[in-house]
Formats: C-alpha cells, structure tokens, sequence
C-alpha cells in the first residue's frame, strides 16, 4: 500500500480535470474553503491514480458505492482518501480493500461521549484503561483506526452498524507517523502488510491555474449564500 | 419536546463542531457533509445531541440519514417513543 500525503492547495490547477459529478459535488459546500479543499483534493486523488494507470487524470471515471465511497471504473486498483483541514492522505493498493483516516490531535472534544456511543467494546476498554491526561491523544489513535478498518470493509463511512472488534473482517491496520499533531492509519487486507508513506508534488500533468471553471464556481457560491 | 426544540440543540451541536460555519449558513437540508463536517465532526454532534435530548437512537438507524433534517426527526421521534420519568 502506497500512502501519498499532499496539501489541498491551489484548487484552480485541479478543476480542469474533474468531472460535471465532481463539480456539482463542489458546487453543495456552504463554505468556500471546504469546496476549494474538495476540488484540490479529486484533482490529487486523479492525478495519482492516473500516473499509476498512465492515463490522463481527466480521462478516469468513477462510479459511487451505497456509501458514496468512489470506485474507479474498469481497474481492480484500491484507493481510500482522507482529509482534515489541509491535509490529506491518499491510500492506494493494487487490489483488495485498503482505508485510510486522519484527524488532527485536539482538545474539547468529548472522548467518552463518542467513543461511549461509536466505539467497539474492545476499543472502548482500551481507551478507558489509557491514563486521563493521554487520553484524547490515544482517543483520536483509536478513532483513525477505527475509521480506517470501517473505511476498507466498504461497510459505511460514519456509523458501522455491526462495528467487530479491531482485526476483524481479514483486515490489518496500523498507525502513520506523519506529525505529532496528526493522528493517522491505514488499513488493508492480504497477509504481509507493507506500508509506503510519499509526498505528493504536482507535475507537468496538472492544468495551468486559474481556469475559467473555478472562477465561476466562486461567483455561484457567493451568489448562493445568505446575505 | 417540539420539533423545533430538537432543531434547536443539533444547530447548537452543528455551529459548535464547525466553529467557522457562520450561523446564517446552517441548512437542516443539507448532510452535515455538505457543510464541512468530517465523520468524527458528525458523531460528535450525534453523541451531544443524544446526551442532552436524553435519548438513543440505534446505529443502523442513523446510517440511514442523508441530512440534518432526517436527523432531527429520528432524534425528534426517539424522544416522542421515550417513557416520561419523574
């Protein structure tokens, strides 16, 4: 598994190559920012799928799963995609199942609540036998994982129905070291996991910026929004 | 319990998890999705919502919903079915 980290950036040099579903999907964001990450982030997402493939990125199709999870059309190649706030993660497997997650590590959130509602009950013991003040930071830990093995199941991106205990499903999963910030994981299945981490570096196939596309879509959204 | 006292504290829950949606822009029609919320952003305003509404509401049953309206009516419905203590 080949796992690209790439800052959403720059969405101008990324809306040539998406799709009228992937505009359209840019196009139902209320804030600005997420929409520019959203655009950024399928124009990365093509573009390593494409120099993977050797295909343009503008020329790769989708379809969408009962989740809503994109699938590319006529390859067996596994991709999940994660971001949070700017950065985002890009897992890629030549087959199978592979998720991946990301949260940035942060405070106020209320760990017992969540995990008291979403966890699985192994995870649950675990996060409480964790001492109070490294407990948010082994919160989100669990929660990446977790979000990661519900992501390769293919199952529901928010809330599994019939969460199992970490390990099952066929599924490993293991942590990413990107940031102590960050808390990030990749899962997958197949015997021997084998785990890439890359920078992503647009190259000469990403459009020029500032296509007429993307100026467009910001006159929309201002026009859609509340005075 | 009305509707719009359900609609009330899962706006409060929303604006609270997206701290720069600004409050005009809150859109029960739209998915929490589409207002920028990441999966954890989503469960934390469910897990809130449920802790001060006093009810659950099955996992299955949520994964059901496409906006925040749905929500608040699962929500809203869950604490009209809730047995009334003193």
């Amino acid at each position: 598994v080949i796992v690209w980290v790439a800052r959403l950036e720059d969405p101008g040099r990324w809306a040539g190559v998406l799709g009228p579903d992937e505009r359209a999907a840019a196009g139902r964001f209320r804030r600005p920012a997420d929409a520019s990450r959203y655009v950024a982030g399928r124009g990365i997402l093509r573009t390593v799928l494409g120099r993977r493939l050797g295909q343009p990125p503008a020329a790769l199709r989708f379809r969408y799963g009962p989740k809503e999870q994109p699938i590319l059309d006529g390859h067996r190649c596994a991709f999940s995609v994660a971001h949070c706030g700017d950065l985002a993660l890009i897992a890629i497997a030549p087959g199978g199942r592979v998720g991946v997650d990301l949260e940035r590590i942060r405070d106020g959130i209320d760990v017992e609540a969540v995990a008291g509602e979403f966890f699985p009950a192994a995870a649950r013991r675990a996060l409480a036998r964790v001492a109070p003040a490294r407990r948010a930071r082994a919160f989100f830990r669990a929660w990446v994982r977790h979000e990661a093995l519900v992501k390769a199941t293919g199952r529901g991106l928010v809330f599994p129905a019939d969460a199992r205990p970490e390990g099952g499903h066929g599924l490993w999963v293991r942590p990413l070291r990107l940031d102590p910030e960050y808390a990030a994981a990749v899962a997958g299945d197949g015997p021997r996991p084998c785990v890439r981490l890359r920078r992503f570096e647009p190259g000469a196939e990403a459009p020029a910026p500032s296509s007429a596309w993307w100026g467009g879509w910001g006159r929309s959204d201002t026009r859609r929004s509340p005075p | 319990m009305t509707r719009d006292d359900v609609l009330t504290v899962v706006r409060k829950h929303v604006l609270a998890a997206l701290d720069d949606l600004a409050p005009e822009a809150f859109d029960p029609a739209k998915s929490m999705k589409d207002l920028g919320a990441n999966s954890l952003d989503i469960v934390e305003v469910v897990s809130r919502s449920m802790r001060e509404l006093r009810v659950k509401v099955p996992r299955s049953e949520l994964s059901k919903l496409s906006n925040i309206n749905e929500l608040v009516d699962l929500l809203h419905e869950s604490a009209g079915a809730r047995p009334v203590t003193a």
